[in-house]
């Protein structure tokens, strides 16, 4: 903007007019945000962007296409001029919120408190392929334990442990503390640590991705959507229409009692803890800790290997903060090596721990990483791989697993590079993405993502299909183990049966994302280009695909 | 036009014509589908039953068994012993000794008590019964495989008399030593005589798979056979008997491969020997009964699958076999029924065909290669020659549940249409609050009432005794108390929304709920047991829609309420309970003895569904 020629303004009056209500303008909102954000990180955020935000005024004031920016900012202040419709005050909100937070809370853990009284679903859960996949099940970790301790050879004898040793010595400390009858409560403990994760996370999601729309807003990004026709007030976020402390709330309450995490939390799988260790990346990447949370997720990395690519989407995420905090940014391409390089670093060090812990027998990496790559363990589960692999020819295998494991992680760099601007969307997309296309999914994994799907509640009214898959998530839940009865126990069935309803519940994610993506993008669209529909070439209006 | 909302003209097109032919497509949808599941047993609908499985090749072996005297000799030896010592002697011991000192097979005995799952008075609380079992190995074969062939000592007549099964336990004798003579047997048999009927039998069969159950405490086998492929069990009250009739129904709507019961139809038509469903219909008796394929017949034919849907749908086995279903081992019940008194020269001749059809069947099963896995384990069968598969069944479910869908898909649009979305004007966060308010509290105390129900029966029971009310009685008090309870909801709790809440949109999002759970929760049973989803959907079809409509004329209204009450569940419980005294809690007492869920289900999931549907309909 800098280089811009400077042109001197005739009309003083008019000039110090704008000056006025710019000032006032931007005190208002100063004074919202003070009150709504207790942060002082986040206050100090946005004190330098509208001192950043004046400084740009006066720029504009010498911009040579003064008339328009004009209208941009009398635009914005008509705009705020709206009525304001009566809100509980913050002190309200903020009752509601410590009440609403304990109450879930202890909820959440009581009814997982009375479940695990019943001993004969605890059983039966423990022993569902859905949740106690070679990855997650607790009785295999038991026996690795015992291999190791008892038998004095290594876990990964036998084949039948697949965790990193670090994850297994891990346990066996647990184990050795609390005994293995009252390991359930440890579980318990990091399921409610894990809500509180999300609770805070979903909070950070929703503030950053308000304090961009504003930043945004106040840069003028924005200027054709309050040039159309219709103007919706309430389309752009704030922490006024779009409350931050009610929407992490309910994410909360949708970890805690989502039936799909119930059910985790009493069949005692570890995902919880893979849970927990990916929850404290995203807790550590917003709240700008970057060396921490690369560290949590290199852990993750050595766990299930394909969250490795989630750096892309974290790098996604550190350039649009350094955008807000009005860091240069030299090169791009820079800044994504350098990510790139610690975090590989990181994971490398992760993975020499674990070499180390094993007396540098290379036995666990093909018990682990390729186990997980290769996909030998063709028990049944929820994902896609299982039956395609037993229905094939063998000398096919090695192809179509390379065409099936590329799915999980061909599609991060384009949709970062698309969705620049939305991190945080791009973050959900891609966790969910990951654990539809993984080789050994679990339905707590969905439980995970579905939980942060209030963070982005605003997408809701351009979702196309929600009814659809919905349904075909609650159908894939439901009948899943009824046809795995159908098949297994009755006899009266076969794989087609289960086969059938992992493939609508896959499916159903994959929809549910894609309309996440679809209704991101023409939010985006309508931010940037205004709500009116545009015509096409032929003189009608145009319609808004997705290709 | 702008672009603030998901729907497209096409979409709002589909919007228009939902709403403008909802109705009626409802309406056509549900008597179309009564309709054609009327016409299912039609001539030119239905399909004659095939023997898929190559391998069992029905009828082709000759028979080994020549002369009635051994059977006759066993029979009477039994109904000696039946006799001479008011019935007492003929048990157990008995059989077993015949077993191990004439026929010189293994032969095992095995205790076992049934502990009452619920309280009740102290003599009824603890029986107990004793089992024989005894194992015809096969002499050239690896002994992998096998077959169970099994009969009840007692059979529950009329008015619960005890009758003994002599003809069913004297053929096990004649087919032990077949097994133990003959050398192509590929599969042991395994003979199993159960006392106290289903109670035995599950404690038998328990043992074999080492499963536990809480009630039924059983002696552990001492030795096993090959895994078991097929089972028969057989139950003939008299030795008089000119007529087979073939049970199949096992518990939860379960049935066996039907290639198995192909067979022994075939195997009786070239024994010719007169053969059926149990209590099959037949209004047209002039065909002869030894015609390739009887001609269809439509009425009969609608009576006798309605009728057994009627036997599916309670979930409760029809027969002794409907036990070995829930471990994956195809098996049916032959009993001998009597429709014309014989002379002496023809029962001796009935009893030779009985004995040879139920060897020739065990002859085609150990034929067998691999497991029954071919042929159809869901289907209808309107007479013993025809079957409706599945394919022909379930479209008709589908029509009958088409107006909850159109509902659903109603209800959806105008909550999320254009229109809607645009006047809102409303902040999102305090929207879904009134919402959850609303709906929650609303579904919370249904599904209470659903979990007091499930949970609380032996409570109920336990209460019953303070009042010194036998655990019948006080069962029925428990409905009615659980009926007055949910009646009363609507007037006492009212749904309080936010004074400046979306009232209705609450009230539809509500609706639709109520509405995707009855139809996530019938089309879930629609897989497990097809007949009772399908009576299910043709009451709550209707009567769900109806209920959610806001009717203003009163004798509508009263119409409604009365639907509505006649479609309550414990209403019928209690009716039943009225007519049906000791079968009734015997079936409660089933679902906690044998897992049959079908009381279980209706308690936990359409209780609160009904209720909800009741709150709504005050509202």
């Amino acid at each position: 903007m800098s280089t811009e020629p400077q042109i001197k303004f005739s009309n003083e009056e008019s000039k110090a007019n704008i000056r006025y209500k710019i000032a006032q303008n931007t005190l208002n909102i100063i004074d919202l945000t003070k009150s709504t954000i207790k942060s002082s990180e986040s206050n100090e955020l946005f004190k330098n962007s509208f001192k950043k935000f004046i400084q740009n005024e006066q720029l504009i004031e010498s911009t040579g296409d003064k008339l328009q920016k004009i209208h941009i900012i009398g635009s914005q202040l008509n705009f705020q001029k709206f009525p304001r419709r009566s809100i509980p005050s913050s002190t309200k909100m903020s009752k509601y919120r410590s009440a609403g937070f304990i109450g879930a809370l202890a909820l959440g853990a009581l009814i997982r408190l009375c479940l695990i009284n019943n001993q004969s679903l605890r059983q039966w859960l423990q022993n569902r392929v859905e949740i106690s996949t070679p990855l997650t099940s607790w009785h295999r970790v038991l026996e690795g334990i015992y291999l190791k301790n008892s038998l004095n050879s290594s876990s990964y004898e036998g084949d039948l442990v697949h965790e990193i040793p670090m994850m297994i010595n891990l346990y066996h400390f647990l184990i050795q503390l609390l005994s293995a009858k009252h390991i359930i409560y440890f579980f318990i403990l990091i399921d409610c640590l894990n809500s509180v994760l999300v609770y805070t996370i979903s909070y950070k999601i929703i503030q950053h991705t308000c304090i961009m729309e504003n930043f945004n807003k106040t840069n003028g990004k924005y200027a054709r959507l309050f040039e159309s026709k219709e103007k919706r007030e309430d389309f752009l976020l704030s922490e006024k229409n779009f409350r931050p402390l009610f929407w992490s709330l309910l994410a909360m309450a949708c970890y805690l009692f989502n039936p799909l995490n119930l059910a985790c939390c009493m069949s005692q799988t570890t995902v919880l803890i893979h849970h927990f260790i990916l929850l404290l990346w995203l807790n550590f990447l917003l709240n700008g800790k970057v060396f921490m949370s690369y560290f949590f997720l290199a852990i993750h990395a050595n766990i299930t290997v394909y969250s490795l690519v989630l750096i892309v989407p974290s790098i996604g995420v550190i350039r649009q903060k350094k955008i807000l905090k009005r860091k240069h940014i030299k090169s791009e391409l820079n800044l994504a090596s350098k990510h790139l390089a610690t975090f590989v670093l990181l994971a490398a060090l992760v993975f020499m721990f674990n070499f180390y812990l094993e007396n540098f027998n290379t036995r666990f990496i093909d018990c682990t990483y390729f186990f997980i790559l290769k996909v030998r363990d063709l028990v049944p589960n929820m994902g896609l791989f299982w039956y395609f692999l037993t229905e094939m020819f063998d000398h096919f295998i090695t192809f179509f697993i390379y065409v099936f494991q590329l799915n999980a992680f061909l599609y991060s760099v384009p949709l970062t590079l698309r969705l620049r601007d939305e991190p945080m969307v791009n973050l959900l997309v891609q966790i969910g993405l990951l654990y539809v296309f993984k080789s050994y999914p679990n339905i707590g994994e969905t439980g995970l993502y579905t939980a942060f799907l209030p963070c982005v509640a605003y997408l809701f009214p351009l979702m196309r299909n929600v009814l659809v898959y919905t349904c075909m998530l609650i159908a894939g839940g439901v009948l899943a183990p009824i046809m795995f009865y159908l098949w297994l126990g009755s006899g009266g069935g076969n794989a087609n049966f289960y086969f059938a309803i992992t493939l609508v519940y896959s499916v159903g994610q994959i929809f549910l994302l894609v309309d996440v993506f679809y209704a991101c993008l023409k939010r985006e669209f309508i931010k940037l280009n205004g709500s009116d529909v545009p015509l096409g070439t032929d003189g009608k209006p145009a319609s808004f695909t997705l290709e | 036009m702008s672009l603030y909302h998901s729907d497209t003209d096409k979409k709002t097109k589909l919007f228009e014509k939902v709403i403008k032919f909802g109705p009626l497509l409802s309406i056509l949808g549900y008597f179309s589908g009564i309709v054609y599941f009327c016409l299912l047993p039609h001539e030119a609908l239905i399909h004659g039953t095939y023997i898929s499985e190559n391998a069992l090749l029905p009828g082709l072996v000759s028979s080994d068994i020549f002369s009635t005297d051994s059977i006759f000799n066993y029979y009477h030896f039994l109904k000696d012993a039946y006799e001479t010592n008011g019935g007492k002697s003929f048990n157990s011991e008995l059989i077993n000794d015949i077993f191990a000192n004439q026929l010189k097979i293994e032969s095992y005995t095995q205790d076992f008590n049934l502990t009452h799952p619920f309280w009740s008075s102290e003599n009824e609380n603890i029986r107990s019964g004793k089992n024989v079992y005894a194992f015809g190995r096969a002499q050239r074969a690896d002994g992998t495989e096998s077959i169970v062939i099994s009969a009840p000592i007692y059979l529950t007549g009329k008015k619960n008399k005890k009758i003994p099964n002599l003809f069913g336990i004297s053929q096990l004798f004649i087919l032990a030593n077949l097994a133990k003579n003959r050398p192509y047997w590929a599969k042991d048999l395994i003979f199993v005589a159960t006392d106290m009927e289903h109670v035995g039998i599950q404690a038998w069969i328990n043992s074999y798979f080492e499963t536990h159950s809480d009630s039924i405490m059983a002696e552990s086998l001492k030795t096993r056979g090959g895994s078991i492929q097929a089972a028969l069990n057989l139950e003939f009250s008299d030795i008089n008997t000119n007529k087979l009739e073939i049970k199949l129904e096992g518990p939860n709507g379960k049935l066996p491969n039907l290639d198995l019961f192909n067979t022994i139809i075939r195997i009786c038509k070239s024994m010719q020997f007169e053969c059926s469903l149990e209590s099959e219909k037949s209004f047209n008796n002039d065909f002869s009964y030894y015609h390739n394929r009887p001609p269809v017949d439509h009425v009969s034919g609608l009576f006798n699958t309605v009728n057994m849907m009627f036997k599916q749908a309670t979930g409760v086995p029809n027969s002794l076999n409907g036990y070995f279903l829930n471990h994956r081992i195809e098996a049916l019940t032959i009993s001998g029924t009597k429709t014309s008194s014989n002379s002496g020269r023809q029962q001796k001749q009935n009893v030779l065909k009985i004995t040879r059809i139920v060897e020739s069947t065990l002859r085609s099963v150990n034929n067998l290669l691999e497991r029954f896995h071919q042929s159809f384990f869901f289907y209808l069968l309107p007479s013993s020659h025809y079957y409706i598969s599945i394919g022909m069944y379930m479209p008709a479910f589908g029509l009958i549940l088409l107006p909850v869908l159109i509902k659903i898909l109603t209800i959806w649009f105008t909550i999320f249409s254009k229109k809607n979305t645009e006047s809102k004007g409303k902040e999102s966060s305090l929207l879904v609050l009134d919402l959850l308010k609303c709906v929650v509290v609303k579904l919370m105390v249904s599904f209470t009432f659903g979990i007091i129900l499930y949970f609380g029966t032996p409570f109920f029971l336990m209460f019953g005794k303070v009042f010194n009310l036998s655990a019948k009685d006080s069962l029925m008090n428990c409905y009615l108390a659980m009926m007055a309870n949910i009646f009363v909801t609507p007037f006492i709790f009212k749904t309080r929304l936010s004074s400046n809440g979306n009232k209705t949109e609450a009230e539809n999002i509500n609706k639709l709920i109520i509405l995707l759970s009855l139809t996530i929760f019938v089309g879930t049973i629609s897989v497990l047991n097809f007949s009772l989803a399908f009576f299910i959907a043709i009451f709550y079809s209707p009567v769900s829609i109806l209920a959610i409509q806001r009717v203003n004329n009163k004798i509508l209204k009263t119409f409604k309420i009365a639907l509505m009450v006649l479609a309550c569940p414990l209403v019928y419980f209690s009716l039943i309970y009225i007519k049906y005294h000791d079968k009734f809690y015997d079936f409660v007492l089933a679902s906690k003895i044998s897992d049959i869920w079908t009381y279980e289900m209706v308690n936990l999931f359409l209780v609160p569904i009904w209720s909800t549907l009741w709150i709504t309909a005050f509202n």
